[in-house]
């Protein structure tokens, strides 16, 4: 093994996404390395409307788990741009 | 799944950025951006672009957080043969042209009133069809038509 890959396998990364509802429930219908933190999370999403923007975290390393989504609304875009 | 077929790509410059932080209805047209970035059957998440050179040299024009402007348009890797060129107008307006020969084969470049004129006056820019550079209330109608696409096709699936 060479000494500059050891550890490589445990690195995760935090990604901050825009994705509509139907897209993340499809990607997580689709591939098998998805995962939500919690199935609350899964239900939440699969309750909002079709064509809902969420903003979704994401923790990638071996798998990709959904940490949390919450529909973009004004609140969230005026903490984003400002009011 | 709400995927629509949009008639031009979007790229944008940090002039056009500023200009949409200046406007009344800043959210309303930022909330737009990101959906239409989001339903793009062809391109989803890369339909709206902006250049990483444009966005390293330009940033400090914007005053909100990287992530904030990956909502609404992704920071794309300059091609490599864009270092061919120097101005960052000639870089844009090149790396759209290079975007056309793709579906949907037309791009709107989104930018300022006052950087369209510079635009249009680049010599690479002549003679070009299918790059249309728009600004102020033009821009402002195209995100509105893109969206209404948007929101036909979510009413149909609702």
């Amino acid at each position: 093994m060479e000494l500059s890959n050891f550890g490589m396998e445990t690195e995760e990364s935090i990604l901050v996404e825009f994705e509509l509802c139907d897209d993340l429930i499809e990607s997580y219908n689709n591939n098998k390395d998805i995962g939500f933190l919690d199935l609350n999370i899964k239900k939440k999403v699969e309750l909002f409307p079709v064509g809902t923007l969420l903003k979704v975290t994401k923790k990638i390393g071996s798998s990709i788990k959904i940490l949390s989504a919450n529909e973009v609304d004004d609140t969230l875009i005026s903490s984003m741009i400002g009011k | 799944m709400v995927s629509v077929v949009y008639t031009h790509r979007l790229i944008c410059d940090c002039e056009f950025i500023r200009w949409i932080l200046e406007q009344e209805d800043k959210h309303s047209l930022f909330s737009k951006l990101m959906h239409i970035k989001g339903s793009s059957e062809q391109w989803k998440k890369h339909h709206n672009l902006l250049l990483l050179s444009e966005f390293k040299k330009n940033k400090d024009i914007i005053s909100i957080e990287e992530e904030s402007i990956g909502a609404i348009f992704k920071i794309s890797e300059d091609p490599q043969f864009l270092q061919n060129y120097k101005e960052q107008i000639t870089k844009n307006l090149i790396f759209s042209i290079d975007l056309t020969d793709e579906r949907p084969f037309k791009c709107y470049i989104l930018t300022s009133p006052d950087y369209e004129k510079k635009y249009r006056e680049n010599t690479h820019y002549d003679r070009i069809t299918s790059v249309e550079i728009i600004s102020g209330e033009r821009a402002r109608m195209v995100i509105k038509d893109f969206f209404t696409a948007f929101e036909i096709e979510r009413q149909s699936l609702r």
